[in-house]
């Protein structure tokens, strides 16, 4: 499958902090990828390396086949970006801002597509973008994305600042027409609940790491949430296959991979006793904490 | 969509140029309201030898005007570019990042020509009403440079804004004060006559400097 993202090794410091080491990833046409990490693991960084906004330490990124930071023109045409807070020209008015970006997509502009969200929040076309609510806002962005019906979407922390309804709405209108359109995305969020129905693949990063990458039913599928009773042991240090072990009175609790049958042979191996292990399987925010623990 | 960009900028400054462009016709006005009671209350003859001896260029009033216009430009222009990094969507745009860059700043230029212009008529308009056409050359040639103090100044802060590293700003800052100084040293009228060859270039030449900027904030560069 051709990917339309594909960034290697890529590694990046802000002075001397790093902020990740060889980064690998793809992604292929027609799929959406969502990022997920806590804060300041390098979401909006790998957003800003991708849209050609920061040159990383070292690394390809590759769009269309293209360096990140150097698109031509006609590529750029097919990549829809959002800004993180969705960013847009607050002094334009909503028919302003539709006529101005209109002129750069001749033939491939979607008119339509951006005043059947309009007409959905109620707002007359002279309503300056500064006088409207971060959802509506949201709703212009992603109005003029679709309008411009580009064939990859790269979307930065879509969900910032919107109520819960405006983060459906957005989700919804994201889902459907990306599903309808086959097109390609690349998003993240700090709101994991949002990706479960959106995204079919994850990256689950860490500070300076990709933890997970796969697609979203793999991920739910493999992983179980482990409670043991009556725990007793050392938990401190990592534990080979074992998501962030960690006691709550006398009951240990950590995500795996593996199978009962393993899990218990590690605890085994490190002297972890318990009454009794219980499993479950976890949705993808649970998977997600799971992986990168609370703290 | 050079078009498409020119209406953005016209959007977004509209006013403000209007209010400078207002302000340049109404201190030029002055100046030349103020030349002419000069010459009703003491007679040409007075006003013309006052010219003469004094190397006074009779309407400094607008001295720092061109400069404050182009300054102000460059702010209104730039400034909501920056805010929130909303210069990433016009970076964005399918025409490359010169060209779209380049087309605000033509804008720009071009505006700024036009109030130079309209302030310069209104100088002659009155001028040459009192005053013998030699010196009103000589007064318009005077306030040349600082018209030209008005476009390097806009180029300059436009530097400045659009920096994202702040101790270069400031670096560009102190630069900028001590190059536009060079415009405005004196009023003499015709002191400046032997420097114009050099003083266009040099204001106009600025206009690279933000290219400078534009690749620091395209490379993601800061504090």
């Amino acid at each position: 499958m051709e990917n339309l993202i594909e960034c290697t090794n890529l590694t990046h410091y802000y002075g001397k902090r790093l902020i990740y080491r060889d980064l690998n990833f793809s992604v292929p046409k027609g799929r959406i990828l969502g990022l997920l990490g806590k804060n300041g693991t390098g979401k909006t960084t790998t957003i800003n390396i991708l849209s050609g906004y920061l040159k990383p330490y070292s690394g390809d990124c590759l769009i269309f086949g293209q360096p990140a930071n150097a698109i031509n023109p006609e590529v750029r045409k097919k990549i829809g970006l959002l800004i993180e807070g969705h960013v847009q020209y607050q002094f334009m008015n909503i028919s302003q801002i539709e006529k101005f970006y209109s002129a750069f997509y001749p033939g491939q502009w979607k008119k339509e597509a951006y005043y059947e969200l309009m007409n959905k929040l109620k707002v007359s076309p002279s309503q300056k973008i500064n006088k409207m609510s971060n959802g509506q806002r949201s709703q212009v962005a992603l109005g003029l994305i679709l309008a411009q019906n580009p064939e990859l979407l790269v979307l930065d922390d879509f969900s910032l600042g919107l109520d819960p309804g405006y983060r459906r709405l957005f989700v919804e209108y994201l889902q459907d027409y990306a599903k309808s359109e086959g097109k390609t995305v690349f998003l993240t969020s700090h709101i994991i609940q949002d990706m479960e129905n959106l995204v079919d693949d994850c990256i689950i990063m860490d500070y300076g790491k990709i933890l997970v990458q796969m697609s979203v039913s793999e991920l739910l599928s493999g992983i179980r949430l482990y409670r043991c009773s009556d725990a007793e042991g050392d938990v401190n240090g990592e534990i080979d296959g074992l998501y962030h072990p960690e006691f709550l009175r006398d009951k240990l609790e950590f995500c795996s991979f593996k199978s009962q049958q393993d899990v218990e042979q590690i605890l085994h191996q490190h002297n972890i006793r318990y009454s009794a292990i219980e499993s479950e399987t976890i949705n993808l925010e649970d998977a997600f904490i799971g992986l990168t623990g609370k703290y | 969509m050079i078009n498409a960009i020119f209406y953005k900028e016209w959007i977004k400054t509209k006013w403000y140029y209007a209010v400078a462009c207002l302000l340049l016709i109404g201190f030029a006005s002055y100046a030349g309201i103020y030349l002419k009671r000069v010459g009703d209350l003491s007679g040409m003859a007075a006003l013309w030898e006052y010219y003469l001896s004094k190397d006074d260029s009779l309407i400094t009033i607008i001295k720092y005007l061109p400069l404050i216009v182009g300054i102000g430009g460059a702010v209104f222009q730039f400034a909501p570019e920056m805010h929130r990094k909303c210069l990433k969507l016009t970076l964005h745009l399918p025409c490359g990042y010169i060209k779209s860059v380049g087309a605000m700043m033509l804008f720009g230029t071009g505006i700024l020509v036009m109030c130079s212009l309209i302030c310069f008529a209104v100088l002659y308009v009155f001028a040459s009403h009192i005053l013998p056409n030699e010196i009103v050359s000589r007064i318009l040639l005077t306030a040349i440079p600082w018209f030209l103090a008005g476009f390097c100044a806009y180029y300059l802060t436009i530097w400045v804004v659009v920096e994202p590293v702040w101790k270069k700003r400031v670096f560009q800052t102190i630069l900028s004060v001590f190059v536009l100084k060079l415009f405005i040293i004196t009023d003499t009228p015709g002191a400046y006559l032997p420097s114009l060859w050099w003083l266009v270039p040099l204001a106009f030449g600025a206009a690279l400097l933000p290219v400078i900027s534009l690749s620091d904030f395209k490379e993601g560069l800061q504090d």
